[in-house]
């Protein structure tokens, strides 16, 4: 069942529907819960999601205090090279041992992490903030305007993102915040069409109606009653994103067409490790990155369903 | 039906002109002179230059370059045909008609992606339904993780692991290839060997998605009347399951193959790359890498038709099962 097909809930519905669900004793106890509240309060019940909220955490503090763990903790230069220590299995000296060059393994996947995990990240804001804008935009004026939107997310939708992604990258070189701009230039489409569609149905209820007859300007109209009931919306629907987006430019920096060396990510980590795939002593440098990846992905995977679940009564 | 099916025909117009237009521009912006790349070589003169721009219509100002390169030079001064008449230009570095080159990779990628769509099919299917209806019990939880398992895993990595594992460690499998090069005569096992790695990670996304799919669908169909029908009747469980219950679980699938034929081709992309697989996808990331525009060009156009069919023939067959979308 995809997203799009679901019918629009009003924030009012929702509440209503997590009241019939047992919950009515908040409700009766003073202030109702807002519908933020109530989903904060069903993901702190699911105990996946919390717990791979915690690893994520983890990840990105490690990611984040690279440079102090690398030098207080590890007490290496991730940039350090030493030609007579190249491909070292794990010691205590080097945990994750050392790469082709020398370097510290560990170190790098550390600083690697900053830069996949930040892709990942404001890719998707950038993304969601592109989408709800150019959607709302197409609902609300309509007719050419939205006639155009729509033949820009369609042609955008036929063409397999990975191609634009390679090209672009090969012919421009691009830095990780260009690569993450891209990431949003091509990625806003889908949730464009949701917002539109979602917009298109929510202009007609009664309680914009009333909004109008009050007096409110569309644009207050659209800022407060509009856009909050669709971002939910968009959250359950770019839940996955971030995660997507980590895979994708891992994928892309394996190819050589996304971030370039010597800024390291989990992707280029890989690259170098294919390159020695031979070398029965550089086998060690294959398996930590990918496993950071897979580790970050699912994490982030499962985080994203948890939300989903904790806003969208109606999949319970 | 015609009427429908003829509406979604036209609305695939603006499409294909956008995405021509998309790749073109991109290729305008690119850094670099066609015509300097072509004669890079110091025995080609500056008048070679001047008439080998005005062969390829390039000296000609933008609009009209692009109209040239949709249907050809109406005036007959150069030698382009245009796109719209299957002429993709020639490569760079090869010498030789984009298309040509398009054709001889298009049955390696065919070839990887059919039975990736199979090995992915079968085993997502049965996994699927075997998780509805053992819903909640050990083999369904273990499937569920390995779906989003397998939605997370770095599909080049796992590739990685798998020639390690399998390539190197054991020598069981080749490191990659399409079938041996120094033996006269190939067998079927041969080729099976070459294709069952590749293959099988291009199939791991596509069986997460469609166990995925399958479950959901079929806890839909389970509930349903005419199934409890076919337990009255007194049948297998067997039957009960994959020829009632799975067989209309199954006709929604349609609406997933859009998506799933374009994440097939893209990561055919990635998957030829590291297994050295010689389809459309190394064509295109060695285009890129040596900047030979018009096989990129044509890729992503080609990339792009295969998009838009797969979509259109999802919207067909969805028609074609469900007769309450043709009123709509």
């Amino acid at each position: 069942m995809s997203v799009q097909n679901l019918p629009i809930m009003s924030r009012q519905e929702a509440l209503l529907k997590l009241a019939e669900e047992g919950r009515l004793e908040a409700l009766r106890e003073g202030a109702p819960l807002s519908f933020w509240q109530m989903a904060l309060r069903r993901l702190r019940r699911d105990r996946l999601t919390m717990a791979a909220l915690l690893v994520l955490l983890l990840i990105t503090l490690l990611s984040v205090g690279a440079r102090f763990i690398s030098s207080q903790v590890l007490g290496v230069d991730p940039d350090l090279t030493e030609i007579a220590a190249t491909f070292k299995p794990p010691s205590a000296e080097h945990w994750l041992g050392t790469d082709a060059l020398g370097r510290d393994q560990l170190a790098r996947l550390l600083f690697g992490g900053r830069i996949s995990l930040a892709i990942g990240f404001f890719g998707t804001i950038f993304t969601a903030v592109f989408g709800i804008t150019i959607g709302m935009t197409a609902a609300y004026f309509g007719r050419r305007v939205d006639d155009f939107i729509m033949w820009v997310i369609n042609t955008l939708d036929s063409i397999p993102q990975l191609f634009l992604l390679l090209i672009v990258g090969a012919l421009f070189e691009l830095s990780p915040a260009a690569l993450t701009l891209l990431f949003a230039l091509l990625g806003w489409p889908f949730i464009s069409r949701l917002v539109r569609s979602s917009v298109f149905s929510l202009k007609e209820r009664e309680y914009i109606s009333a909004a109008h007859a009050l007096g409110m300007s569309d644009g207050a109209i659209m800022w407060r009653h509009i856009v909050p009931n669709v971002i939910p919306l968009v959250i359950i629907a770019t839940a996955r994103r971030v995660g997507n987006l980590i895979l994708a430019e891992s994928a892309l920096s394996f190819l050589g067409f996304g971030v370039q060396p010597p800024t390291s990510t989990w992707g280029t980590m890989l690259t170098k490790a294919q390159q020695f795939i031979l070398v029965p002593d550089a086998r060690h440098l294959v398996v930590a990155p990918g496993v950071m990846i897979a580790l970050t992905v699912l994490c982030l995977f499962i985080i994203g369903d948890g939300l989903r679940d904790a806003m969208d009564p109606r999949l319970n | 039906m015609t009427t429908y099916l003829f509406r979604r025909l036209l609305q695939a117009i603006p499409t294909v002109f956008g995405v021509t237009l998309i790749s073109f521009l991109i290729m305008q912006a690119a850094p670099g002179d066609p015509v300097q790349i072509m004669t890079f070589s110091p025995t080609f003169t500056a008048e070679d230059r001047v008439r080998l721009a005005h062969e390829l219509c390039l000296d000609r100002s933008l609009v009209e370059q692009y109209v040239v390169w949709l249907v050809g030079d109406l005036r007959g001064e150069c030698q382009m045909r245009g796109i719209f008449r299957g002429d993709f230009g020639e490569s760079f570095f090869e010498r030789r008609p984009v298309l040509e080159l398009f054709l001889e990779r298009v049955p390696a990628t065919l070839e990887l992606t059919a039975v990736a769509l199979l090995i992915g099919g079968t085993i997502g299917l049965f996994v699927g339904v075997l998780s509805a209806v053992k819903r909640a019990t050990l083999f369904d939880n273990i499937a569920r993780l390995f779906s989003v398992l397998f939605d997370a895993l770095p599909q080049f990595w796992f590739g990685l692991l798998l020639i390690m594992l399998f390539s190197v460690q054991l020598g069981w499998l080749p490191v990659g290839g399409r079938f041996p090069l120094n033996k006269p005569d190939i067998t079927l096992l041969d080729r099976a060997r070459y294709l069952a790695m590749p293959s099988f990670v291009l199939a791991i996304s596509w069986i997460a998605l469609m166990s995925r799919f399958m479950r959901a669908e079929t806890l839909e169909v389970i509930r349903q009347d005419y199934v409890r029908t076919a337990w009255a009747k007194g049948l297998e469980p067997s039957k009960v399951y994959f020829k009632h219950a799975a067989r209309n679980a199954l006709v929604p699938i349609v609406t997933i193959l859009g998506p799933a034929i374009t994440s097939l081709i893209t990561g055919a992309v990635v998957i030829e790359r590291i297994f050295s697989w010689p389809g459309m996808g190394r064509l295109t990331v060695d285009a890129v890498s040596s900047r030979d525009y018009p096989i990129v060009m044509g890729s992503v156009i080609f990339g792009s038709l295969v998009v838009i069919l797969g979509n259109l023939l999802s919207d067909f067959l969805l028609v074609a099962v469900d007769p309450r979308i043709r009123l709509q």
